[in-house]
């Protein structure tokens, strides 16, 4: 398997001792997760970090395993049919995937908070949202009666107007952008040391995902977590990460800092997602769509996932996995690059 | 001057729940929209949800009944015309629907779904439409052996790519995409906003596109018409329009889209359409407004180079862009881009699914 290139991070391995509330980050190492036993790699030895009060972005289109690994990450995946079969995840000196079932469901929604793309399906509509923010409350330690105002506190915390009346409102009573502000109460009424939030603004319209985006910035500069952020949207890395990674096919292909990904990058399937997108890559003509359909599980390439669809495909890239290779601070699995030594090759 | 196809001063009502007692409650969708849309145009309708931007498409092709107002079709005012005097105009306005899948009937085979409208318009032989329909899976993309298959069998992208060549079945003129490709993960999308300009060029066709994605507007039209609430606020060339739009709704729009850095959000959220507020109905959201905004309704007026902005203040809000310019791409990262659109090019056209 591909032995990853470090990107001169490392989080997540201190203090050894018992896990604390506040700043701590997260590693992952290697993470690999199959569909059923000796089956394909549905994510294939994915790594990457996120440090205190940073924001990891997961970009990738659907089928890229990006909320696999958050559900891996949370110990969360559906297995079966997934298994997950290799690799670590440090936090605060432990490695998550060792940890007894009973602990793991003690870190969820305590000291490690996921936050969900359509919140109507994760509140629960038969109680009021202070019920349930109250109950996460108590979950985490506190008292009734401290709970309930821990609860009142955090839905005004979040924007939410007039959080007093609201703790009675039950999830249908909200609009889109005040039920996604409720999750993300819940998600924070413990005051994590890392957040994972799947898609969170998808569902929104553009001018609320502007403040749902923003009351999330907010919230981590209080509160100095870290937040992995799964999105579709290069957008929103632009406006969140200070660090990537772009997950093809399972494998992160291309992962740094986020404005040196943004504004130089190098996997090829980086400069298709740009060029694809409107408004991202170079300006004028034709969108320079990448060819063809991700492949299906089954029916993953053997050699670079990308390959099929690369335009600078060549023999080697279908025989194996491409090793990481580091450019300019930044890991990239293509035995291709640098692209632009290509040039002279070609004329 | 007069387009392909007109509204004027278009109002739609719904039922919006009743009270137990008393009458029943209306909300006003679209209200009082005029625009015209001109031969071989793209015009883009964004908005955010329930602005009325999909009632409008809908009225447009009298899919709905307008309550007020009046449609015109090449000049002809098709606003009461029966649906047995529709076919004319059912053939030249065509619709592509945001979710194709839900959109085709699952039980019949593709090419059966292509040939359908011709059929129903009693168009050519069963010999000439069977050979039609295939012309068009080709055109759109899909090979031969597509045109058994079921809907299932396909991708979004592909569905999206059947829902269009139905779509172009029955020779239209115009066709309405309704968020034709915010389903579709952004590479594919790209294949079809390309498979879509290709066939506006190819047929000559005038497209209307209602969406919410600013990205893919700014690339795809000639013009937009932004909605708020049921109302146009803007409607401008896209160039000028991106280039600084006018209304303030506009401007929050715009630096809102992710990625461009436009700095604090717009408060609060849209007010029910089933109770707008009195006089401009973004004053309680507006940064800008003062008490005559509360007051009477700002009209939609012409303010120069084909732009129209419905807002008291827009001389004095100023033009510009409404959020910085995005982080130029390094040197290298262009020669990048410039390779991989070379490399594209020698393996066969964009548009090509696969």
């Amino acid at each position: 398997m591909n032995d990853p290139v470090s990107t001169g991070k490392q989080w997540g391995a201190q203090s050894a001792g018992a896990l604390s509330r506040g700043a701590g980050g997260l590693s992952v190492e290697g993470l690999t997760v199959t569909l059923g036993a000796g089956g394909p790699a549905v994510i294939d030895a994915a790594s990457f970090a996120v440090g205190p009060g940073e924001t990891l972005c997961v970009v990738g289109e659907s089928g890229c395993g990006k909320s696999l690994t958050a559900l891996a990450l949370m110990g969360l995946l559906p297995s079966p049919p997934m298994r997950r079969v290799a690799g670590r995840a440090l936090f605060q000196g432990r490695d998550l995937f060792q940890l007894p079932p009973a602990e793991m469901r003690a870190l969820r929604g305590d000291l490690i908070a996921m936050i969900f793309q359509e919140p109507m399906t994760a509140l629960n509509p038969a109680f009021t949202i202070g019920d349930q923010i109250a109950e996460a409350a108590r979950r985490g330690g506190l008292a009734p009666a401290a709970a309930n105002a821990r609860a009142r506190e955090m839905l005004g915390r979040v924007g939410i107007p007039d959080p007093a009346a609201r703790m009675a409102a039950f999830p249908h009573q909200l609009s889109g952008g005040m039920r996604q502000r409720a999750m993300i109460a819940m998600a924070l009424v413990n005051d994590p040391a890392l957040v994972i939030a799947d898609e969170p603004t998808t569902a929104l319209d553009v001018t609320i995902q502007a403040q749902v985006l923003d009351l999330m910035r907010a919230l981590q500069r209080e509160s100095g977590a870290a937040l992995i952020l799964i999105t579709h949207d290069l957008g929103v890395v632009a406006e969140m990460a200070s660090d990537v990674a772009v997950m093809y096919a399972g494998r992160v292909v291309e992962a740094g800092p986020a404005e040196r990904v943004l504004r130089d990058p190098q996997h090829p399937y980086t400069l298709g997602l740009m060029a694809s997108t409107p408004g991202l890559g170079p300006a004028g003509g034709r969108l320079a769509a990448i060819p063809g359909l991700v492949p299906a599980a089954e029916a993953m390439p053997p050699g670079c996932r990308f390959a099929p669809r690369c335009p600078f495909a060549e023999g080697a890239c279908a025989a194996a996995p491409p090793p990481d290779v580091e450019i300019d601070g930044r890991r990239v699995a293509c035995i291709r690059a640098p692209l632009e030594t290509l040039a002279g090759r070609a004329a | 001057m007069s387009g392909v196809l007109e509204a004027r001063d278009l109002v739609k009502r719904f039922p919006a729940g009743r009270s137990l007692f008393g009458p029943p409650r209306l909300m006003t969708a679209v209200d009082g929209v005029s625009l015209s849309v001109e031969e071989g145009e793209t015009l883009a309708i964004v908005g955010e949800s329930g602005c009325g931007k999909s009632t409008l498409a809908r009225l447009l092709i009298r899919l709905l009944e307008p309550d007020e107002g009046r449609v015109l079709l090449n000049g002809r005012d098709v606003t009461h015309l029966p649906e047995s005097r529709l076919r004319p105009l059912r053939r030249a306005l065509q619709f592509i629907f945001q979710d194709p899948f839900s959109s085709l009937n699952p039980r019949m085979s593709v090419g059966a779904l292509v040939e359908e409208p011709m059929r129903a318009h009693g168009l050519g032989t069963a010999a000439e439409r069977r050979a039609r329909a295939l012309a068009l899976l080709a055109r759109v993309g899909l090979r031969p052996e597509h045109a058994g298959r079921y809907p299932h069998e396909f991708s979004g992208g592909q569905r999206q790519r059947v829902g269009i060549a139905r779509a172009l079945a029955t020779g239209p003129s115009v066709l309405i995409g309704d968020e034709p490709v915010s389903a579709l993960d952004v590479s594919v999308q790209a294949q079809v906003i390309n498979l879509l300009q290709d066939l506006k060029a190819d047929f000559g066709l005038t497209l209307i596109v209602i969406a919410h994605d600013l990205g893919v507007i700014r690339h795809m039209s000639d013009r937009v018409a932004v909605m708020y609430l049921g109302q146009i606020v803007e409607l401008a060339p896209a160039r000028s329009f991106f280039a600084g739009p006018l209304h303030p709704y506009a401007r929050a729009l715009v630096a809102a889209t992710p990625g461009a850095g436009g700095g604090a959000p717009l408060k609060g959220e849209p007010p029910s359409p089933a109770d707008p507020p009195p006089g401009c109905r973004f004053h309680r959201r507006c940064p800008h407004a003062e008490p005559r905004c509360a007051e009477g309704r700002p009209p939609l007026l012409a303010v120069g180079e084909g732009r129209s902005v419905a807002c008291f203040r827009w001389r004095e809000i100023g033009a510009g862009p409404a959020a910085p310019a995005a982080p130029a791409l390094t040197e290298a990262a262009a020669a990048r881009f410039a390779l991989y659109r070379d490399a594209l090019d020698a393996k066969g056209p964009a548009s090509a699914p696969q």
